[in-house]
């Protein structure tokens, strides 16, 4: 079934393929170096086009939240690849304690069942609440399933390092950069501006609706909490009633917190999905306690396949512009 | 302490037992109407599951009420289901419309915190020997599961029953008769009447009877009021009903046995529904896609139920298709929110028994000839 392709060695090696979308964002570096060390031809799928979404908008379940609706649209079109295998990490946890959200968890399943005739669906687990051993044997799994050698599935592992020492999000290094130090504009920014919301989001110019560069055409500096250090973001978290079992909603929590007590930042723009668990609640909850730690301005946009760009820009632009004159 | 909590099925006859034998007042909130909705949808964030806006107007019934309850028990979580994270946003809603006062005891599921959990059973209980709280328990939970056989075979006599409506005056009699009972002996004697009393109202059945799984979120299976009555209306329309959890397995699952990883109906439906969600994914969402593949010879057909935005339900829902191909049973999933009009769902619900009477007619030639 599939254009068979060879190493250097004349080898043929699998092809296995990568959406390039929700889990890419939190931690693609990871898989590509652990991909890297099977020496399995990679193929990724392009950034989020509009037929890729709209591919994934009949596929998913309507009441999913727009990003898994574009992974949907990913996985179909690595079918069109002739790849050997998709690789479907299923996410549990990335942190002790805590879990992120269940569609993540179930990810691997959904793509089973909704991509038709889909290369065989390859899903190591990543739990950090499990042991370093039952990690290890996870990936292992996952590489002999792919036809590896468990010589070369234990270096790739030794690559990649255990996901058990390493700190799970390891960004693509093309979207870090993007989050951390916003997106470029021609004249010097006027404002600053903390924009929150998950790096899946974000980063992805077509389920953001190009949000974060609209903000840089209007002279808007975003700042994301990729720019905060972990350490300040888990002093927020230790001084919460309930400690937060979503690790990455409650991340952007903390972030908030931090953010409204800066300085210099002029406001912020908290960006969710229509239809987050997580964001649901705990999004409420950031801006009850930015409003009472003052005045920094907050806006919350909610976004689904319905976003009109027109209706997200007058938005943005009210809100600018709102928060321009309170500064002067 | 003049306590209030959450509104769920038939909790209130346990709990309500509970804590009046540890000398407490109770104010058990109002049945779960349209009103509550409304009042629950314009406090609570707009995307937040059903429930937590049914509880949230469900408190604000009970304050509008009775200012002077101060304080509520409700139960925790340790995710990924939103469940867990309720009692942190209701708290704070509740404050912003002035009832800080109030006093939270929450009962997080002991394997987040052992020590935590003796310590809200303790806030409960005020100067009351160790028998006593046994006594109340042992009380509270045989009602709870008296309630739960009543109900079982109200799901089952209801599309039989002679008279319509009959079935359910002799249901909400025994509530209010159990809510009253005193003993473990007048508990049993109210069970057998009930029960006996059910049985009368039967007709014979006519071989055209059929049945329905109900499977899905816990909230939205288990309170009427956030179904829009759906057990009454599938009765009405001639199917029996099979509903997977009933409120003491719920509570034996999240509350009581939760630290000794016990799970009161086996590891069957996990089993189950390995092939096609391999993993938990919160709340019932593996449970519901294994019991309907464990009950898909044993019915007609599944209804599977959920609050809008529901997390793990979601997950069963994008398998469920894939299920009912496999196991040739039909799945009807229903979302529920504020914003659900009880028409819509009643011609769903009479299309689907339609269509499950066809499909049992047709077997049922195909096997005589």
């Amino acid at each position: 079934m599939s254009a068979v392709s060879r190493n250097a060695d004349g080898v043929s090696v699998p092809r296995v393929g990568f959406c390039r979308a929700l889990l890419y964002h939190i931690q693609w570096d990871f898989w590509k170096e652990y991909l890297d060390g099977l020496g399995a031809e990679i193929v990724l799928s392009p950034p989020t086009s509009k037929e890729m979404l709209s591919d994934g908008l009949k596929l998913a379940v309507d009441d999913t939240c727009l990003p898994v609706k574009a992974f949907y649209g990913h996985a179909q079109w690595l079918t069109t690849e002739a790849v050997d295998f998709m690789l479907v990490p299923r996410l549990v946890s990335l942190e002790k304690h805590t879990y992120i959200c269940p569609k993540f968890m179930g990810l691997p399943d959904m793509i089973r069942t909704a991509v038709a005739g889909p290369p065989p669906v390859i899903d190591p687990k990543i739990d950090i609440r499990q042991s370093a051993l039952r990690q290890r044997a996870s990936l292992m799994n996952a590489a002999s399933d792919m036809g590896f050698s468990p010589r070369s599935a234990r270096e790739a592992i030794q690559q990649a390092g255990s996901p058990y020492r390493r700190k799970m999000r390891t960004m693509s290094s093309r979207v870090k950069p993007a989050l951390k130090c916003g997106h470029s504009s021609s004249k010097q920014s006027a404002m600053k501006m903390a924009v929150l919301g998950h790096p899946y989001l974000l980063a992805d110019d077509v389920t953001s609706a190009g949000l974060m560069w609209a903000l840089a055409d209007m002279d808007v500096k975003p700042v994301t909490l990729e720019s905060v250090d972990d350490e300040i973001l888990q002093e927020y978290l230790q001084d919460l009633p309930k400690k937060v079992f979503w690790s990455e909603g409650g991340r952007l929590l903390a972030a908030a917190r931090h953010f409204s007590r800066r300085d210099d930042i002029d406001g912020i723009i908290q960006v969710n999905a229509f239809g987050c668990g997580s964001d649901s609640l705990l999004g409420e909850e950031a801006q009850r306690r930015v409003r009472q730690e003052g005045s920094c301005p907050i806006l919350s946009v909610s976004l689904d396949e319905h976003s009109g760009e027109a209706g997200l820009l007058t938005r943005l632009e009210a809100f600018c512009d709102m928060v321009k004159r309170k500064k002067q | 302490m003049k306590i209030t909590f959450p509104r769920l099925g038939t909790v209130h006859v346990g709990l309500k037992s509970v804590l009046e034998d540890l000398g407490h007042e109770v104010v058990v909130p109002p049945r779960i109407t349209e009103e509550t909705v409304n009042l629950g949808a314009k406090h609570a964030p707009e995307t937040a599951c059903f429930p937590l806006k049914i509880n949230l107007g469900s408190f604000l019934e009970v304050f509008r009420e009775h200012p002077d309850v101060d304080m509520i028990v409700m139960a925790g979580g340790v995710g990924p289901c939103r469940f867990g994270y309720y009692f942190r946003t209701e708290q704070d809603i509740l404050t912003d419309l002035g009832y800080g006062h109030v006093n939270w005891v929450v009962m997080e599921p002991p394997r987040g915190n052992l020590r935590q959990s003796l310590d809200s059973l303790g806030a409960l209980n005020d100067g009351c020997s160790t028998w006593q709280v046994a006594a109340a328990l042992r009380l509270g939970w045989r009602k709870l599961v008296a309630m739960d056989d009543i109900l079982k075979t109200v799901h089952r006599v209801r599309a039989h029953e002679t008279q319509r409506g009959a079935a359910s005056r002799i249901f909400r009699a025994a509530v209010t008769q159990m809510e009253n009972a005193d003993s473990l002996q007048e508990v049993d004697q109210i069970a057998r009447q009930t029960l006996r009393r059910l049985q009368n109202i039967c007709r014979e059945d006519d071989g055209d009877t059929v049945r329905v799984a109900i499977v899905g979120e816990i909230y939205v299976s288990m309170e009427p009021g956030a179904n829009l009555h759906i057990e009454e209306a599938l009765g009405y329309l001639g199917a029996e009903i099979h509903r997977t959890i009933m409120v003491t397995d719920w509570a034996k699952e999240n509350i009581l046995l939760d630290f000794l990883r016990w799970d009161s109906r086996g590891k069957d439906h996990k089993e189950a529904a390995k092939p096609y969600l391999n993993h938990f994914v919160g709340g019932e969402g593996q449970a519901s896609v294994g019991s309907t593949v464990l009950l898909a010879d044993a019915v007609d057909g599944v209804v599977h139920l959920m609050p809008f935005t529901c997390m793990p339900e979601i997950v069963a829902q994008s398998v469920m298709p894939q299920v009912s191909k496999d196991y040739d049973v039909p799945v009807l999933t229903l979302v529920f929110d504020e914003h659900t009009g009880r028409a819509g769902v009643l011609t769903r619900l009479e299309a689907f028994v339609d269509l499950l009477r066809r499909r049992r007619r047709k077997k049922g030639q195909r096997s005589i000839g």
